[in-house]
């Protein structure tokens, strides 16, 4: 059952156009990634689904709800969560009020306790540091706690956007397996944007390839690890 | 030794209302990165539809707290109805729409009010006690009373509360925030109200002492200023700190220093502000503020 | 323009305030010399505010620091009045330039907050040396003393636009050289402006002292034509009166401040029958009306209907001659 459809889509910034004519599908469930070089639109896009850009053209329907025109705060309730790029932490709150801030996505106080419990067991760094500001987090840090305020809301789709940017690859290793952990277990659904194309490739079911704001090429992601163009493109293989 | 615990006393007590509007003024500079020098002009409001709630016979405390509702909705509408339209303009349009809205509430209010000074009842009586053989009048107490109680209010509700930690959310991190579902536009606009409370209080508390007219606020603004800068525009506690230290300030040299009195108090806070800049630019208690290029 | 063209209507410019001096009466021309002071008042503002992105709120202190310098030193001294013109520019700008000093490196807003300061306590200032300023009752200062058949208004009248005048030659000259270009630079992007040499903090002071001092030649002017000054003419609502005056005109416009000082003269004199402070009501809401929806001010909106008139009676020679009808940058 697809849990997020993008018709047609055509958005940018003032007049210059980033996206042009996207169309792509999220099932419930499934972990979708989007590839493409810097500039490609990837931020764009994640921008335009979540809400931040105000005149964005097409159809976009979450869950059978039609998002156009819907304020970002809105789009975040209704439980498709934007975790975006770099430091989307608040860096005066501690890693607990920054979790608290994402858990009040929740309607009810037990499930934000519950949701904040499991982040401190996917990620114990966080509990050990939850009473520092979050601004003194090294870098690997800020994105946990990036993506565990995501997951202290219960989300039901999360939009990740670039997880893996300017991280070493241990801590690559940590925050992805914590995402594969809850894909499995949770079954939630993931847009994953990425230029780590093989990290993405490997948790990702589909795959669609962005380049200069349209999608060139899809598949499932199996077969597009090992289409030649991509693997020279993006893998660097 | 008496006269300067009494001058201590006296000076903490109109320090706190400095602090006071001090706050006011940091809340919303946090939130929105604006200095608001309407700030003053619309605590001068709000003491004033106070003042006019009591002349209609509402007994007083009924008359305040309607008056900190209104405020609170007025300051809201302000943010929601006009500021907004500025949020992304330079900083010098935001400053000088601030002054349009000064100019604005100053004219109405001597309009509708005129010039005369007029008497606003305190909330207690205005004899004096003595405690320890130092005299001191119940204006005073009260003051500091309810500026500390004002303030602890305060801090359990931006440290405590949901709300607290959602205008401190989208004050930091106004992206963020919308992400994480806050209704930042809403949130900005609360913060002005919560800081028009702030002063309604701050105005309702000095009226007594200084008479009521539509300008008895520009001293107090310039004092809450001169907080603010000791304090540093970034830090809420520092604020109240540093409008109590220019209280003592002007209490201290208003008694001993001879040809300063009470005449010159508001050169003393002009020089305090100049100090303070040419010294410590980013106050005792701020950050330092980096530069928005 | 060329060199002749130039001379030519400054010629007769002079000429038509001269004119002007006989045909019209003294109360209007008192009106005239009001507008003519005011304007330089917000010539200075403008370089601050419109040129170097700096805000003033306590202009209205230097112009009353100018006012009295005057006023002391004719009732006082005996000097005659036009010798005290260039000692009130003089005094303002020092005392520009010494508050300047520590607020104009900081933070955006320190520079207002500084003067906001200076122009609330000033008028306290003003009362507590009574010996020296009248205190509250303010000093009664007598006028001048005409020169040939002229009568009094008529004299202040001259010497207010024939000052006015220069200043506005002055300034347009100013903005147009080096320097101010050097100040354009710091407002619209500091750090680009550090990084190419422009050394932004004394930018800043020396237009901060300059806009003073202008301020404070149109405050002792203003002692000249009212002959009387009192410390609660000049409290803060002074200062942003002004700001609206050059928002009125528009910010950074070498026209702006003439516009601004017309709206300012006259907007008293058709309001106050309503309500004593109804001046100041519509002053903060021009400034708000036309910082959201004109921000470019009457000149400003002005320029562009003219483009567009010209575009439509002559759509080919406009192209041409797009760069003469700019406002900014000016020919000479």
């Amino acid at each position: 059952m697809t849990l997020l459809s993008v018709r047609a889509m055509t958005a940018g910034y003032g007049p210059v156009d980033v996206l042009r004519d996207v169309s792509l599908e999220v099932e419930r469930g499934g972990v979708v990634a989007v590839l493409g070089s810097n500039g490609a639109g990837k931020t764009t896009l994640l921008r335009a689904l979540s809400g931040l850009l105000p005149d964005c053209r097409g159809e976009i329907t979450f869950d059978g709800t039609s998002l156009r025109g819907m304020r970002a705060e809105r789009i975040a309730r209704l439980g498709l969560v934007h975790v975006p790029e770099g430091r989307g932490t608040f860096p005066d709150l501690t890693v607990e009020e920054n979790l608290a801030v994402g858990a009040y996505l929740n309607g009810d106080r037990s499930a934000a306790r519950r949701e904040t419990g499991r982040v401190y067991e996917l990620f114990p760094v966080l509990k050990e540091r939850r009473r520092q500001p979050a601004g003194l987090l090294s870098g690997g840090e800020q994105q946990m706690l990036a993506l565990g305020r995501a997951l202290a809301g219960g989300p039901r789709m999360l939009l990740l956007d670039e997880p893996s940017m300017g991280l070493a690859p241990l801590v690559v290793r940590q925050i992805f397996d914590a995402l594969r952990a809850v894909v499995t277990e949770e079954g939630l659904t993931c847009l994953l944007v990425e230029q780590n194309a093989s990290m993405a490739l490997s948790m990702a079911g589909y795959a669609y390839i962005l380049t200069v704001g349209a999608v060139t090429a899809q598949g499932p992601a199996a077969d597009l690890a090992d289409d030649e163009t991509v693997r020279r493109a993006y893998l660097a293989l | 030794m008496q006269q300067l615990v009494q001058t201590l006393l006296d000076g903490v007590g109109s320090g706190m209302i400095y602090g006071s509007l001090a706050l006011a003024l940091v809340l919303i500079h946090q939130a929105t990165r604006i200095p608001n020098f309407a700030q003053g002009e619309m605590a001068m409001l709000s003491t004033f539809v106070a003042w006019e709630l009591i002349d209609r016979g509402l007994p007083w405390i009924a008359a305040v707290a309607i008056t900190l509702a209104l405020s609170m909705a007025g300051g809201y509408g302000l943010q929601r109805g006009l500021i907004r339209w500025v949020e992304r303009s330079p900083h010098l349009t935001q400053v000088m729409v601030t002054l349009g809205v000064f100019m604005v509430i100053n004219g109405v209010a001597g309009l509708v009010w005129g010039y005369l000074p007029k008497t606003l009842d305190g909330p207690v009586s205005s004899g004096s006690l003595r405690i320890a053989g130092v005299t001191t009048s119940w204006q005073v107490v009260g003051m500091v009373l309810v500026t500390v109680g004002m303030l602890l209010l305060l801090y359990l509700l931006f440290s405590r509360s949901r709300l607290g930690l959602q205008l401190r959310a989208a004050a930091q991190n106004p992206t963020s925030a919308r992400l994480a579902g806050i209704n930042v536009g809403r949130a900005y606009g609360i913060g002005w109200g919560l800081s028009a409370v702030v002063g309604a209080v701050a105005g309702v508390m000095v009226a007594p002492q200084t008479g009521l007219e539509p300008n008895f606020m520009f001293p107090i603004l310039l004092y809450a200023f001169a907080g603010a800068t000791v304090g540093g525009f970034s830090s809420p506690g520092g604020a109240v700190v540093g409008g109590v230290l220019v209280g003592l300030v002007e209490a201290l040299t208003a008694t001993y220093v001879g040809f300063i009195g009470t005449e010159l108090s508001l050169t003393v806070a002009l020089v305090t502000i100049v100090i303070v800049l040419l010294v410590r630019p980013d106050g005792l208690f701020g950050k330092k503020e980096v530069a928005r290029v | 323009m060329s060199a002749l063209t130039s001379t030519l209507t400054r010629t007769a410019v002079l000429a038509v305030m001269i004119v002007c001096t006989f045909t019209v009466n003294d109360y209007d021309l008192s009106l005239l010399a009001q507008v003519g002071l005011t304007a330089i008042a917000l010539m200075g503002l403008n370089l601050l505010v419109g040129y170097c992105g700096q805000l003033s709120l306590g202009h209205g202190a230097f112009y009353a620091i100018g006012a009295y310098t005057t006023a002391i030193l004719v009732t006082r001294t005996g000097m005659p009045h036009l010798l005290t013109l260039p000692i009130a520019l003089v005094l303002s700008f020092a005392v520009g330039a010494v508050l300047g000093i520590p607020a104009v490196r900081l933070r955006g807003f320190s520079l207002a907050l500084v003067t906001l300061a200076l122009a609330i306590a000033l008028p306290q200032l003003l009362k507590h040396f009574e010996g020296l300023t009248g205190g509250q009752l303010g000093v009664n200062v007598p006028r001048p003393a005409p020169p040939g058949a002229l009568t009094t208004d008529q004299w202040t009248y001259l010497v207010a636009v024939v000052l006015a005048f220069a200043v506005f030659l002055g300034v347009r000259n100013l903005v147009t050289s080096r320097i101010g270009l050097a100040m354009v630079t710091v407002r619209d992007n500091e750090a680009a402006a550090g990084a190419m040499g422009v050394p932004v903090a004394r930018v800043r002071v020396v237009v901060f002292a300059l806009s003073a001092g202008l301020t404070g030649l149109a405050g002792a002017l203003a002692t000249l034509v009212t002959g009387y000054v009192s410390p609660d003419n000049f409290n803060m609502l002074l200062s942003v009166n002004l700001v609206a005056g050059i928002v009125l005109g528009g910010l950074g416009r070498v026209w702006g401040p003439i516009v601004g000082a017309v709206f300012l003269t006259y907007l008293p004199l058709y309001t106050t029958d309503i309500s004593q402070t109804a001046p100041g009501i519509v002053n903060g809401l021009v400034i708000i009306v036309f910082l959201l929806l004109l921000p470019e001010g009457v000149t400003g909106l002005a320029t562009r209907l003219g483009r567009r008139l010209r575009a439509r009676i002559a759509p080919r020679s406009t192209v041409r001659t797009e760069s003469g009808t700019g406002s900014e940058p000016v020919r000479t």
